[in-house]
């Protein structure tokens, strides 16, 4: 798939601009504006790309410029390869303008190849895309054909001869080789992919490297190059299509569910659950939104599946799920799946198990996974890494962790980052006598410590921690550490580290 | 430590003895904890079979102990799995749960769900989602504003916590010393407090001396007649929490040990059992 006129039709595609007027877009290339694409209209009229800009204009006074956004073309490529994807799951970006597709057993179901082709190239332009769409048994060939010539499709079945023989008439720059290699081809007097053949490999690979013979070999289809999808391909993958797109909220739900239910079937068949699920909505102006959950056990309910997807669902309310015109094809799938053993007896709540791993799900999708934690007790010294919160998706039930000694007190509450106080102890070794926190002062009434924590030395220096459990007049307790011993520092520093 | 700190520690371990004595040893038996005793015991159990509950903090600086006291309220329902949702805004302001504490006051981790919200409403909407999925208890720190939080609001929560069958606790944080003008559905709401201190200030630092078990001071601002029974009460008391057994205690009891001849005349009276 080549877009030939990608940096244009960003922008005319807005609408601002009547399409049949000559117009280009700039680009400020070492201090020069050059055309970075053009229109057909401007392309007519003679221009092309790589032209300074003010040579255009003097070619064609009534020539509108626009400046070029290499990075909104960048992010348009993505969105197009993201659209793709409703007729194949392996779409790859070909930066700077193309899109890559692997539909080897997907074309059938849209009337054979050249039935796809013209469906493709039809739904770009009523998008306002101009697009060459070529399709060849190997990648690298579709892309030379989509860009340097009038055939359109080889079918797969075609035998080496055939395909060297088309590829033979296609000009050197189909190799896509950077600009001096190919400088020094047409040097030698080699014009097309033809003449590459025709000679024997050793003295071109001594000549032109081994690069140009791997790319040569890709274009004539002798090696297998695959390509590097954007997304992984899912592991199973329901899908409806609508002749028209779909607006209200409750058909999409309807949809959900229906989608839900075959997906499950599947999953059924093969014994497995589903630990991440995605749907991807594709809208009939060509923006695609996709929509994650995570699960923290295989999951394969459609009720339960339809439940957390409309958490997410909700989730996006907030900042607006715009169906626009509406979606015409919507697809659920299970990206990652595990088989569903006998249920871990040991997690978080012995009896509901389910409903409560499903209640996390729930939170999880609508919150976000890192919003619901597990907390597992670590060998650690320091206190803020004695425990990890973990997320409660992805992790195991947290191991029964040995009980803490009883001697030692530890706070109920951690503060997210120890906060400094001013404080005054009377003795080097002592407790605060009052200290200020937040700017409120507080007096010690009763404490107990110190209880000293060495950091851990093979990690590198650190100061010592001296933590002390203070109550004050009021009754309020908290977790204090002096840190520094005054043997490693002048200036100690105090810190509330806790609160009970 | 010095000399002060040993004779204070073994002053705290003679007055946890005499309060075994007084108790006839019933701490050191193996029979199951019975939340029906103590003060606010029967209030507890009839919420926890599906009740709504607010704690709200005397003052600012008393959210963590409100806090507290609302994990002690419900630590026999957080048998059946704790979830403890944490707005970011009341993270801040008092931290989070602490894995190991919470294990000291007898907490297993493994039941215990950790929450973190962006805001009211994402809050309220968790507790109602948690609630109604049948968690024992469900613990909410909220910076809510009392306004957001409404008859309709509380009613919901209310009917989640009646159909999970579980302890639905909100600490509307931000209404600290406002609790008797929220208007809400609840079943039950306190205000809660740390405990003063009772022991004068000293000058010399080693003199002070340990730290009690957890106590607050608190009122019931409201309760449904239902829920009552006789002993709890209107007024303002000060409860001490053992963790062992998950029971309240006053702090002022009516059995107090008979002082001995080997025990120091100034015993703070708030330590005994």
């Amino acid at each position: 798939m080549f877009l030939p006129r990608l940096p244009t039709d960003r922008i005319l595609r807005r609408g601002a601009r009547a399409p049949d007027a000559p117009f280009a877009a700039t680009l400020k290339i070492k201090g020069a504006e050059r055309l970075a694409g053009v229109n057909a209209a401007a392309e007519a009229r003679g221009l092309v790309p790589g032209m300074a800009a003010a040579d255009a204009r003097a070619m064609c006074p009534a020539l509108t410029l626009a400046e070029a956004d290499p990075h909104a073309e960048q992010a348009l490529l993505e969105a197009i390869a993201d659209w793709h994807r409703r007729f194949t799951p392996l779409a790859a970006v070909d930066p700077p303008d193309g899109v890559m597709l692997d539909v080897t057993g997907a074309a059938h179901l849209f009337g054979g190849e050249a039935a796809l082709l013209d469906e493709i190239a039809r739904r770009l332009a009523a998008q306002g895309f101009e697009a060459r769409a070529a399709l060849a048994p190997g990648p690298a060939l579709a892309r030379a054909l989509a860009r340097f010539s009038t055939l359109r499709h080889v079918a797969p079945e075609a035998t080496p001869e055939h395909i060297e023989k088309i590829a033979a008439r296609l000009p050197i720059a189909a190799l896509g080789l950077p600009a001096p290699a190919q400088a020094a081809m047409q040097r030698a007097g080699l014009r097309t992919i033809g003449d590459l053949l025709a000679r024997p490999r050793a003295p071109l690979a001594a000549r032109f490297g081994a690069a140009a013979l791997a790319r040569l070999d890709a274009l004539a289809c002798r090696i297998r190059d695959p390509i590097v999808p954007r997304f992984e391909a899912p592991e199973f993958l329901a899908e409806r299509r609508f002749p028209h797109g779909l607006t209200r909220a409750e058909d999409i739900e309807a949809t959900l569910r229906g989608l839900a239910r075959e997906l499950c079937a599947l999953l059924g068949r093969h014994g497995v659950g589903a630990r991440r699920l995605a749907a991807a909505f594709y809208r009939v102006d060509g923006a695609v939104k996709h929509l994650e959950a995570g699960t923290s056990r295989p999951l394969r309910d459609p009720a339960t599946m339809t439940a957390l997807l409309r958490e997410r669902l909700a989730a996006l309310e907030e900042e607006g799920l715009d169906t626009g015109y509406g979606f015409d094809v919507m697809q659920l799938s299970a990206q990652e799946v595990q088989r569903d053993g006998p249920a871990a007896g040991d997690g978080l709540f012995a009896q509901e198990e389910g409903d409560l791993a499903d209640l996390i799900d729930r939170l999880g999708a609508r919150l976000g996974l890192r919003r619901v934690l597990r907390l597992h007790a670590q060998e650690a010294h320091l206190p803020e890494f004695a425990v990890a919160a973990m997320p409660a998706a992805y992790g195991e039930a947290p191991a029964p962790s040995a009980a803490p000694p009883p001697a030692l007190s530890r706070p109920l509450r951690l503060l997210e980052h120890p906060e400094p106080i001013d404080a005054i102890a009377l003795m080097p070794d002592g407790p605060p006598l009052r200290f200020r926190w937040r700017r409120a002062l507080y007096e010690t009434a009763a404490f107990e410590g110190p209880e000293r924590i060495a950091p851990p030395w093979w990690k590198g220096a650190g100061l010592t921690r001296d933590y002390f459990h203070i109550e004050d007049q009021e009754g309020r307790r908290f977790w204090l550490f002096r840190e520094g011993l005054y043997a490693e520092t002048l200036q100690p520093r105090w810190w509330v580290h806790g609160l009970f | 430590m010095s000399q002060g700190g040993s004779s204070e520690r073994l002053f705290f371990l003679r007055r946890r003895i005499a309060a075994l004595e007084a108790q006839g040893g019933a701490r050191l038996s193996a029979s199951p904890p019975a939340a029906q005793d103590g003060p606010l015991g029967a209030l507890r159990a009839a919420l926890a079979a599906g009740g709504l509950a607010e704690v709200v903090p005397t003052r600012p600086r008393d959210c963590a102990a409100a806090a507290g006291f609302a994990f002690a309220l419900a630590s026999p329902a957080a048998r059946r799995g704790l979830v403890w949702i944490v707005e970011d805004m009341a993270a801040r302001e008092i931290g989070l749960p602490y894995g190991r504490g919470l294990a000291a006051a007898g907490l297993d981790p493994r039941r215990l769900a950790l929450v973190r919200t962006r805001r009211g409403r994402e809050t309220l909407w968790a507790m109602e989602e948690a609630l109604k999925a049948g968690a024992g208890a469900v613990l909410a720190e909220s910076w809510i504003t009392p306004a957001a939080y409404d008859l309709t609001a509380s009613r919901r929560l209310l009917l989640a916590a009646r159909r999970g069958g579980g302890l639905g606790l909100l600490l509307p944080l931000r209404a600290a010393g406002e609790a008797a003008r929220l208007a809400s559905a609840a079943d039950a709401r306190f205000e809660a407090g740390a405990l003063p201190h009772p022991a004068p200030p000293a000058r010399n630092t080693l003199a002070l001396p340990t730290p009690g078990p957890l106590a607050w001071r608190l009122r019931l601002v409201k309760a449904r007649a239902r829920l009552l029974a006789g002993r709890d009460s209107f007024g303002w008391r000060d409860l001490l929490f053992d963790p062992e057994t998950c029971v309240f205690a006053d702090a002022f009891p009516q059995r107090v040990p008979a002082p001995s001849a080997d025990r120091p005349d100034l015993a703070p009276r708030r330590e005994s059992a």
